[in-house]
C-alpha cells in the first residue's frame, strides 16, 4: 500500500505549525519545521488522551469547541485552530472573510452583570479605553478596548445579566 | 468554666470548609455544612456530617444569610459556628448575633471585630498600642468632591481603600488628579456590592513596599503569643496568590520586634482567639500597620508547617474557654514553607476569573506537600462566589528545597475544564528574582511584563499543535464513517472537512 501524507497547518494564537503526517506502525511519524517525531496516542477516556512525542509523554485534554480544538496541556488551555493544508490555503486566499471579524466584537469573558456600560454608539474610543464592567465573582472586571475604534454598536446595558460569550460591543 | 464544644456549624464553602471540617473529625467533633442551590454536591456537602440548605446561589441570600444560618445551627443543635474566611468570618454584626443567641462564635467577640474591622477605627487603635501607620485619612471620604483635596494633602499616588474592606475589594491605586474620580466612584460600588458598606477612606500608596504578616493567638485569659511572620508580597490585584513563611527579609530580630506589636495590638484591642496583624515593610526594613485580619487567613498553613501548631484546632479551644497550650518560648519555627493558590483564572488575561467544570482533577503528593482543596473532579467553579479550587503548601528543610518541592508539586497537579494559575505558580517558581527572596508587592509585572506564564520550559505549544493534528486526523477518519450523526453543530467548515475525508477515502479505494 502507499503510504500517504497528511499536511496540515495547526494555528496557536500568532503561531503556525506546517504539520506532515504519516500513519506508521500503528502511530505517525510527524514532520514539522525541519524536524521529525514519532507520535503514538492512546485515548484514556472520552476527552483524554495520552502522547508520546518522540520519549516525552503528554496527557492532553481535547475538546471542540466550534470550529477550534480547546486543548488542555498541564494546567494550560489553548485554542486551536487545525485546517488540512489545502483548506488553509484557500482560506487565506479567500482573505479575512470569514474568520476577519476577530477582535471587533468584544464578548463577555465570563458570565456575569453588567456594571456599567461606559461607551455610546459612534463614539470614538483610544485603546485600553474602558468599555464595559462587569461584576462576577464579586470582583469588578474592566473591558477595554483592544485597539482604537469607533463604536458601532453596544450590545448591553447596565444591570443586565450577561452569559460568557455573549456580544457585549461592536468595533468598527 | 470551658465546656467542650461537641459540634460545629461551618459557615463557609470550598477549601476553608473543608478545612475546618477536617479539623472537626480530628477533634472527634460533629461537623454541619451548609449549601446553596449551586454547591448541592459540592465537595464540603460530601465531607461534612451533617448537611442544610441554606438558600439560593447569590452569596447575600445563602453564606451570607445571618437569620438563617442561626437558625439551622439551633435546629442541628450545634454549639458554636465556625465562619471561616471571608463570607461572616468579620461581621460584627453576625458575631453579635451569635452571642445573642447563645451561640459560640469561633473568632474575636464581635466589639473586638466591630473595631478592628473598621480600619479607620484600627488604625487609632494601632496608634494607641504604639504601632506606625501610613499617612492618611482618618475620616471617610463620601464622594469624589471631598476626595480630590484629602488626596492633594497625601500626595499621589494614593491608595482608595474600602474601611469595611479586605482581599484587595474595593480597593484602587490613584496615579493623578484625573483618575480620582472614577476611581473613587468605583470602589463605592464595588465596597457596597461586597461588604454592604461603602464607605472608603485614603492612605498614601507606598511604592513596591513588601507585604508581611505576624499571626498571633490569644486566648481568654490574657495568654498571647506570636507564631511568626508570612510573607505575602506575590500579589495579583491587591489579593496574595503566593506565600511564604518564614520571609526571607525577616531576622529574629526583626520577627520579634514585629511579634511584640502584634502582641501589644490585639491586648489593646481585647482580641481573642487566632488573628493576623499585617504591615508593609519599606526598602529600610521599617514596617507599617496596615490592618487586622480578625479570622483565620487563607496562608494559614505556611505558619502551620513551620510550627507544628494546628490553628483552627487552636480556634475551637480558644473557643472552647481552654488556656493556650504552649508558651511564646515553645514556638520554634523549623524550615520553610511555600503556598501557592490555585485560582480558577487566566493569568495570560489579566487573571480573569474562569468559569465552569473542572473536567479533570488531579492532586499533587509526595514528600513536603499538602493540598487543602475544595473540588472534586466534575465539580463546577460557579461565578457566585470566589474562584479559588486549592491551596498547594510545600515544605522544605530550607527555602530552597520547599520551592523545588512546590516547582515539582505544580507540574504534577492536573486541573482540566477551566484556567488556573498553575502555570503562573511554576513562573514564579522559576524566577531567578524569586529564588533570592528579593521582591516585593511589584513583582508580577516586573518580573513578567509579557505575561506568559508556563510550568514547562519546553516548546508546549508545538506538542499541541502535533497533538491537534493528529486529534484532527483520527476524529475526521472516523466521523467520514459516521457523518450522518455527527455530535456537532453543522457548520460549512465541518461539512467541508467531510467531503474532503470522502474524496480522499474514495481515492484510496
Amino acid at each position: 500500500m502507499s503510504e500517504q501524507k497528511d499536511r496540515y497547518i495547526v494555528t496557536i494564537d500568532d503561531r503556525e505549525f506546517d504539520i506532515n503526517l504519516t500513519r506508521r506502525d500503528g502511530g505517525f511519524i510527524v514532520e514539522n519545521n525541519n524536524s521529525t517525531y514519532k507520535v503514538s496516542v492512546d485515548q484514556l477516556s472520552d476527552k483524554k488522551f495520552l502522547f508520546k512525542i518522540d520519549d516525552s509523554s503528554s496527557e492532553v485534554d481535547i475538546a471542540r469547541n466550534g470550529s477550534l480544538l480547546e486543548i488542555f496541556l498541564e494546567g494550560k488551555e489553548m485554542n486551536v485552530r487545525v485546517e488540512p493544508f489545502n483548506l488553509a490555503e484557500l482560506r487565506k486566499r479567500a482573505g479575512a472573510a470569514i474568520y476577519g471579524q476577530g477582535d471587533k466584537i468584544i464578548k463577555a469573558p465570563m458570565p456575569g452583570l453588567v456594571l456599567a456600560s461606559e461607551v455610546k454608539m459612534g463614539e470614538r474610543i483610544v485603546k485600553g479605553k474602558t468599555l464595559i464592567i462587569i461584576e462576577a465573582m464579586k470582583m469588578e472586571n474592566t473591558i477595554k478596548a483592544p485597539h482604537d475604534a469607533v463604536i458601532k454598536e453596544v450590545f448591553v446595558t447596565a444591570g443586565q445579566a450577561v452569559d460568557k460569550g455573549e456580544k457585549l460591543v461592536e468595533l468598527e | 468554666m470551658s465546656d467542650r464544644i461537641k459540634k460545629i456549624l461551618v459557615a463557609n464553602r470550598g477549601e476553608i470548609a473543608i478545612r475546618v471540617i477536617r479539623a472537626c473529625h480530628d477533634a472527634g467533633i460533629v461537623s454541619v455544612g451548609i449549601y446553596s442551590d449551586c454547591d448541592r454536591s459540592a465537595y464540603h456537602v460530601r465531607m461534612a456530617d451533617e448537611v442544610y440548605h441554606v438558600g439560593p446561589s447569590p452569596s447575600r441570600e445563602s453564606y451570607l444569610n445571618q437569620r438563617k444560618i442561626i437558625e439551622i445551627a439551633k435546629a442541628s443543635k450545634s454549639d458554636a459556628i465556625h465562619p471561616g474566611y471571608g463570607f461572616l468570618a468579620e461581621n460584627d454584626a453576625f458575631s453579635k448575633l451569635c452571642e445573642d443567641n447563645d451561640m459560640i462564635f469561633i473568632g474575636p467577640k464581635s466589639k473586638t471585630i466591630a473595631l478592628l474591622g473598621d480600619k479607620l477605627a484600627a488604625r487609632k487603635t494601632a496608634l494607641k498600642a504604639g504601632l506606625s501607620v501610613i499617612p492618611g485619612t482618618d475620616i471617610d471620604i463620601k464622594d469624589a468632591k471631598t476626595a480630590l483635596p484629602k488626596a492633594n494633602k497625601i500626595g499621589f499616588p494614593v491608595l482608595v481603600k474600602a474601611a469595611a474592606g479586605g482581599g484587595g475589594k474595593g480597593m484602587r491605586i490613584v496615579e493623578s488628579e484625573e483618575a480620582l474620580s472614577e476611581s473613587v466612584e468605583s470602589a463605592i460600588r464595588e465596597a457596597g456590592a461586597a461588604f454592604g458598606d461603602g464607605r472608603v477612606y485614603l492612605e498614601k500608596y507606598l511604592l513596591n513596599p513588601r507585604h508581611v504578616e505576624m499571626q498571633i493567638l490569644v486566648d481568654s485569659h490574657g495568654n498571647a503569643v506570636y507564631l511568626g511572620e508570612r510573607e505575602c508580597s506575590v500579589q495579583r490585584r491587591h489579593q496574595k496568590v503566593i506565600e511564604e513563611s518564614p520571609s526571607p527579609v525577616v531576622s529574629e530580630k526583626l520577627r520579634r520586634k514585629m511579634g511584640k506589636a502584634a502582641v501589644n495590638l490585639a491586648r489593646e484591642a481585647g482580641y481573642i482567639g487566632a488573628g493576623t496583624i499585617e504591615f508593609l515593610v519599606d526598602r529600610e526594613l521599617n514596617f507599617y500597620f496596615l490592618e487586622v485580619n480578625a479570622r483565620l487567613q487563607v496562608e494559614h498553613p505556611v505558619t502551620e508547617l513551620v510550627t507544628g501548631v494546628d490553628l483552627v484546632r487552636e480556634q475551637i479551644r480558644i473557643a472552647e474557654g481552654a488556656p493556650l497550650s504552649f508558651k511564646q518560648d515553645d514556638i520554634a519555627p523549623r524550615g520553610h514553607a511555600v503556598e501557592c493558590r490555585i485560582y480558577a483564572e487566566d493569568p495570560h488575561h489579566d487573571f480573569m476569573p474562569s468559569t465552569g467544570i473542572i473536567t479533570e482533577y488531579r492532586e499533587p503528593s509526595g514528600p513536603g506537600i499538602r493540598v487543602d482543596s475544595g473540588v472534586v473532579a466534575g465539580s463546577e467553579i460557579p461565578v457566585y462566589y470566589d474562584p479559588i479550587i486549592a491551596k498547594l503548601i510545600s515544605w522544605g528543610a530550607n527555602r530552597r528545597e520547599a520551592i523545588e518541592r512546590t516547582k515539582r508539586a505544580l507540574t504534577e497537579y492536573r486541573i482540566s475544564g477551566v484556567h488556573t494559575t498553575i502555570g503562573f505558580g511554576c513562573s514564579v517558581m522559576r524566577s531567578a528574582r524569586f529564588l533570592t527572596g528579593d521582591y516585593d508587592t511589584n513583582f508580577i509585572d516586573a518580573e513578567f511584563p509579557d505575561k506568559v506564564f508556563e510550568c514547562s520550559e519546553s516548546d508546549q505549544t508545538q506538542k499541541v499543535a502535533i497533538a491537534a493534528a493528529v486529534y484532527d486526523y483520527l476524529n475526521r477518519s472516523k466521523i467520514s464513517m459516521t457523518f450522518k450523526r455527527g455530535p456537532e453543530r453543522s457548520t460549512g467548515w465541518i461539512d467541508f472537512h467531510r467531503r474532503e475525508a470522502v474524496k480522499r477515502l474514495s481515492k484510496l479505494g
